[in-house]
């Protein structure tokens, strides 16, 4: 199995290569990519010094183009296909199917990886991209559980990417317009969720406030550890109780499950995070590359992470909490 | 109502006049399908009133949770024969979030077992309607926002498409304006959700059944409990989404009714309602031919319009 990384920058970039990715996953610095966030980000300069430094090391680097163009802007994700095949990428991680479409016309070597934006959840739905584009490869949304990816790997031509760690989306990604709704700027088109200018936070007698777009997410007692004002995650009022109604703050974490999806034939494990440090890009990537190494040497259906791996990234993850998300049922 | 511009008849010339001008035109009404969880009686009193509406196409199925089954795929086919036969035109619509093998197979008996269109609410449903050559149309939730992406479709037997609800009246026309000039999609159908409840997300999680602290395998369907799902509402007190299972909707309905002078003049041919109760055939039973005036109220807090102005969902603008 594949570790593949991300990198908001060309420093993140370097942490993961230098800790061990297989690959690494970018995006350029505009809509076109679902990271939309100040500073973030490759220009068309930088990117091939990126590309140069991968490659140099073994590390292959994926283009994520995984937003959905209007028909007023269309030209920047024809661009960002075409920087990308310029560049010579490995891989472009696209979402829209007339962009897929596009990327599929220029008829070049570059793999097409179907993003996660694209909501596909099922063979047959996998079978369209397949059939149409060719796509080589399709990273799944998070919402299936461990029986349904070892079916869809059962009868999938394609190769199979899951998510391994990090910020939980609980929604069926490239199909969720809470945060548009509350605060415009489509994730789909613009590439952000909960916009940072739409954030608010505010202290009355103790207790913090979170409000986006002027929508209260949350309140917190003193003591109490706040978090980002991510809408999915915030404590709402139903049916006369206050609790989190869609998901509490919490990350994914599935090195457990590193034995069962490798033996369903799992291509690649993402981590999550192109808006995170360089710092903790190279800290879980570390770990990552340690636990997928120790169970290949083990050759153990019955591997388990060492506990301080687990500890490690349960430090890395939001609220401090981890969970195996839609993969075990339960959580459903 | 006057008769509608039928599917070979649409007339995109009208777009670029001004919007107060008399409207040759009038885009057929269509019914989206139930979201809720109702009986199986619920559900067909619902249509029979439906049968006499104004509505002119209906869309028919369980797009939220397979789990919902007080219709058998056999009982929504006979229901929409039934109503073909009293003039209406009928579709079936597919499951948004398809995540088990047995809900693909249901899918593809369902696309099998009879001749009438097919709702894809997932390239699932796409796959297999282009396999069995059946004429679709592609729901808000395949994400359409450009004619690259409208052109891949059309050659695969697209017929119609809804466009996503967040996009502007502004972006719309600009694919509007290109689908005019690209004669392979001179032919398509253009939709847009004009009134009701916005289905903002769908999750692999029951949010109903988390409510209820049970498992989602264990939801025991709690969800016919609630006739139009139950809402959420931010810490002080401001209703927010309403819960329905799996999807999470805007508490706020939609309402584009004023603008349908415009929108007619854009060359959209289709406008979707989607009911909570019998009260939406009423508001569908009161639009007029050439009218940008419906009995509703335009200060109900209840009301959004916010994304068709290109701004947050939930914003509801007088400017009609």
């Amino acid at each position: 199995m594949e570790l593949v990384c991300p990198a908001g920058n060309f420093a993140s970039l370097k942490a993961a290569v230098d800790s061990g990715a297989d690959a690494v996953y970018i995006g350029i610095n505009d809509k076109t990519n679902a990271r939309y966030f100040p500073g973030l980000n490759f220009n068309h300069n930088n990117l091939h010094r990126a590309v140069d430094y991968a490659h140099n090391k073994g590390t292959r680097v994926f283009l994520a183009i995984n937003t959905f163009p209007q028909q007023e802007n269309w030209q920047h994700w024809r661009n960002a296909v075409d920087c990308g095949i310029d560049t010579a990428v490995d891989a472009l991680i696209i979402a829209d199917v007339g962009v897929m479409d596009y990327a599929a016309s220029r008829n070049t070597k570059t793999n097409l990886h179907l993003s996660v934006q694209a909501s596909s959840t099922s063979h047959e739905s996998l079978l369209f991209y397949y059939n149409t584009f060719g796509i080589k490869r399709a990273v799944l949304p998070r919402v299936l559980s461990l029986k349904q990816i070892e079916r869809l790997a059962n009868k999938t031509p394609i190769e199979l990417e899951v998510f391994g760690f990090g910020s939980l989306c609980i929604m069926v990604e490239g199909r969720c317009y809470l945060s548009s709704y509350l605060a415009g700027d489509s994730p789909n088109n613009c590439g952000v969720c909960s916009p940072a200018h739409a954030v608010d936070w505010k202290e009355t007698s103790g207790t913090l406030t979170t409000r986006l777009n002027n929508i209260v997410i949350d309140r917190f007692l003193p003591g109490e550890a706040a978090g980002y004002p991510t809408l999915c995650k915030g404590r709402f009022r139903a049916e006369e109780n206050t609790y989190h109604v869609m998901e509490e703050p919490t990350s994914l974490n599935a090195m457990e499950l590193i034995p069962k999806l490798s033996s369903y034939g799992i291509k690649a494990i993402k981590i999550e995070g192109r808006q995170r440090s360089p710092a903790y890009v190279a800290k879980v990537t570390t770990i990552w590359r340690k636990a997928i190494d120790d169970f290949k040497q083990s050759n153990n259906s019955t591997w388990t992470p060492h506990e301080q791996w687990n500890h490690a990234l349960a430090a890395l993850a939001e609220g401090t909490q981890t969970t195996y998300g839609a993969y075990h049922r339960s959580w459903q | 109502m006057e008769p509608c511009v039928g599917s070979t008849g649409r007339r995109h010339t009208n777009h670029l006049r001004g919007i107060s001008s008399v409207m040759a035109i009038t885009p057929k009404i269509s019914l989206g399908s139930i979201q809720y969880y109702w009986s199986k009686q619920t559900i067909l009193d619902f249509y029979a009133e439906a049968a006499s509406s104004n509505a002119n196409t209906i869309y028919l199925g369980e797009t939220v949770c397979s789990k919902r089954r007080s219709m058998s795929t056999q009982d929504w086919i006979d229901l929409a024969i039934q109503l073909e036969k009293l003039g209406k035109h009928c579709v079936l619509s597919s499951l948004t979030l398809i995540e088990s093998e047995s809900e693909v197979s249901a899918l593809r008996s369902m696309i099998k077992r009879s001749e009438l269109w097919i709702e894809a609410n997932d390239y699932a449903a796409v796959q297999i309607a282009r396999e069995l050559k059946r004429p679709f149309v592609a729901g808000s939730n395949l994400n359409i926002y450009n004619t690259h992406t409208l052109s891949v479709l059309a050659k695969q037997g697209m017929v119609r498409w809804h466009a996503p609800l967040e996009m502007s009246a502004s972006s719309l026309s600009e694919t509007l304006v290109a689908m005019q000039e690209d004669a392979s999609l001179q032919r398509l159908e253009t939709e847009i959700q004009i009134y009701g409840r916005l289905a903002l997300s769908h999750a692999a999680r029951c949010f109903t059944a988390r409510a209820a602290n049970l498992p989602k395998d264990q939801c025991e369907t709690r969800c016919i409990a609630h006739h139009d799902g139950f809402t959420m509402q931010t810490q002080d007190k401001q209703s927010l989404f309403q819960v329905n299972g799996i999807q999470i909707q805007s508490y706020k309905r939609c309402n584009l009714i004023p603008y349908l002078n415009t929108i007619t003049n854009m060359g959209i041919d289709m406008v979707r309602f989607y009911a909570e109760d019998n009260n939406t055939l009423n508001i569908i039973n009161q639009l007029h031919a050439s009218t940008d005036s419906p009995r509703i109220s335009l200060q109900d807090e209840s009301l959004c319009n916010g994304y068709w102005h290109g701004k947050p969902g939930m914003e509801f603008n007088i400017d009609a």
